[in-house]
């Protein structure tokens, strides 16, 4: 069997390139899917968990939080495709209207 | 356990919100012409005070439902009448707003209640799979509500930068409590605390080593969301892009919610580890306090002003909860829950008058700001507010009174609000913090003074647009005004409460 912390390991390398995505990439697009991965990682925890310590919480948990990126998911493109609509321009950098 | 009525009792304010919420959506869809928006205001105003009728009989079922998710405890009961009497304040002030803007208001309404929904289980939520839907309900309606002005490039691109990074928040907050229930065994805070208290006793953990990073990441998360430093970085972008009443509703509603979760999730299941997470606090609260004062003193846009001030404002009661860890309260026996131990530790009272007041306070400030910036939001800076003494003296009166209180000068609300906390820290020997408070407020006074002194000693700077009168408007400025005075002059009746 393998053990817990192979997963856990794995769970925090993903996070971890989950961040450096969100931080790094200036593409909207790039930057969404680094939210998912970040969430993705923590359904492997998840799940590693519910394993390691025979309870099913874990594994109801993970339900929860895909239903919640899916509606996220939703939400977020509908607000991309109205700055799209506004700006032309799907890069992060140019998100400067605030700026003072 | 099978479910009983009481349960279903006991998320009756969450349930009314939801039926209103969606019967909006219906009606507003079938509805046709002028009275479109009408009835979808009247509905959200009726559904948001039923649901407060509804939250104030919550007094009378105290206790726990669905298998001990939902806790209704003194703190639940207190957050949900503060966020569903915010909940219709709001929709007062929103009804004039959304005509003469011509949103669509429907929309607006059902999103505010379904935020709501989400604050309500924020607030009595003892699960931590609950808080976390809960957390998202709100937050995910949030998002769409600073979206609302959609043909608005700052509108929008507030509603991106919010939503980016409320779900980068919320991912890092899903991580740190993946970790407490890999290190417990267990989603439920009472049981999660137990758990930890045992197994420390016992002599340490398997997975122990878990536990502060656990913290650390539920603190980040957490953070984001009430805009404490260094977490804060969002703020100032999301509260000026985003309509004002909007800002309006998620610093003050959204904040009190998400620091609620933060009081239950370090208060009940990281109890043990006060030590550790009291550094956490202490710094977050003296870096709100000093990067959001100093932020405030250059803006020239007073939403971007009010952003910077709401992170120092999170700072102060950041120094309530740095006062909760330093006094551990008494432990509270297995298997009796923390009802009311939860308001008894020092600190905790402070936190909940703090966040009442500055909830009025601050909703006060955005909504004055709402009515000054017209029609599409376009007089939002301090020149704007130039003259108003002379041109319309009740505005500036409303306005002054706000920042006073946010100020906190004697005789409103702020002041006793700040001085719970200081004589908190100083109660708890947290001298320096403290110190750093009160350095800070004498700060705040410069930004927040500059702002009276446009509205009645400037003149009135170019032609600016009439501001129609709105009868529902009026009414629901004066609640937050009344409030903002009574807990200055009159405090005695909430401290009581409170007390007990």
């Amino acid at each position: 069997m393998i053990p817990l912390s192979y997963y856990l390991i794995l769970s925090g390398i993903l996070f971890t390139l989950g961040v450096a995505g969100f931080i790094v990439k200036s593409d909207l697009i790039s930057v969404f899917i680094s939210i998912e991965l970040m969430l993705n990682a923590v359904n492997l925890s998840l799940i590693a968990f519910s394993h390691y310590l025979r309870d099913m919480t874990g594994n109801l948990f993970v339900f929860f939080v895909m239903v919640v990126a899916a509606a996220e998911a939703a939400v977020g493109l509908a607000i991309i495709i109205a700055v799209v609509r506004n700006r032309q321009t799907l890069s992060l950098d140019e998100m400067d209207l605030m700026k003072h | 356990m099978p479910t009983s009525l009481m349960d279903y009792l006991r998320i009756l304010p969450e349930i009314i919100l939801t039926v209103f919420g969606a019967l909006i959506l219906l009606v507003e869809g079938a509805a046709r012409g002028g009275s479109r928006g009408r009835i979808a205001g009247a509905l959200a105003f009726i559904g948001s005070l039923l649901a407060l009728a509804a939250g104030i009989s919550l007094i009378r079922y105290p206790g726990t439902a669905f298998a001990g998710m939902v806790r209704v405890d003194s703190v639940s009961i207190y957050f949900h009448i503060l966020i569903l009497a915010t909940v219709a304040v709001v929709t007062l002030l929103a009804m004039d707003f959304l005509r003469t803007d011509g949103h669509p208001r429907g929309e607006f309404y059902a999103l505010l209640l379904f935020a709501a929904v989400g604050m309500g289980f924020m607030v009595s939520s003892d699960n931590l799979i609950l808080t976390f839907i809960g957390l998202e309900i709100s937050s995910i309606s949030s998002y769409v509500l600073c979206a609302y002005r959609r043909h608005a490039p700052k509108s929008t691109e507030a509603a991106l930068k919010y939503l980016l990074l409320g779900s980068f928040a919320t991912a890092f907050f899903l991580y740190g409590i993946t970790l407490l229930y890999g290190a417990s065994g267990s989603v439920s805070l009472p049981a999660i605390g137990q758990s930890l208290a045992g197994k420390m006793a016992a002599g340490g953990l398997a997975l122990g080593s878990l536990i502060p990073l656990a913290a650390a990441l539920i603190f980040v998360g957490l953070g984001f969301k009430v805009s404490a430093a260094p977490f804060q970085v969002w703020t100032p972008d999301v509260y000026e892009g985003a309509p004002a009443l909007v800002t309006g509703f998620i610093s003050t509603a959204a904040k009190a919610a998400a620091f609620v979760i933060l009081l239950r999730v370090f208060y009940v299941a990281l109890r043990g580890y006060s030590q550790q997470w009291f550094w956490l606090m202490w710094v977050a609260a003296i870096l709100s306090m000093t990067l959001g004062n100093i932020g405030a003193l250059r803006q020239t846009s007073l939403k971007r002003m009010l952003a910077y001030s709401s992170v120092a404002q999170a700072g102060y009661i950041l120094v309530a909860f740095a006062v909760i860890a330093q006094n551990p309260a008494p432990r509270v026996l297995p298997g009796h829950a923390p009802v009311s131990g939860i308001l008894a530790g020092p600190g905790v009272g402070a936190i909940l008058f703090y966040l009442t007041v500055y909830t009025a306070m601050n909703l006060g400030a955005f909504a004055v700001i709402a009515r000054v910036a017209n029609r599409g939001e376009r007089f939002t800076s301090l020149s704007d507010f130039a003259g108003l003494g002379k041109r319309h003296p009740g505005l500036a009166l409303a306005m002054t009174l706000f920042l006073l209180s946010l100020l906190g000068v004697p005789f409103t609300g702020g002041f006793l609000a700040k001085l719970y906390i200081f004589q908190s820290a100083f109660q708890a020997h947290l001298i320096g913090l403290a110190i750093v408070a009160l350095v800070n407020t004498v700060i705040a006074a410069w930004y927040y003074l500059r702002v009276v002194v446009y509205m009645y000693m400037r003149p009135p700077e170019g032609e600016l647009p009439p501001i129609a009168s709105s009868p529902a408007w009026t009414l629901g400025a004066a609640c937050c005004a009344v409030v903002v005075l009574w807990l200055g002059i009159l405090p005695g009746h909430l401290l009581h409460w409170l007390a007990k």
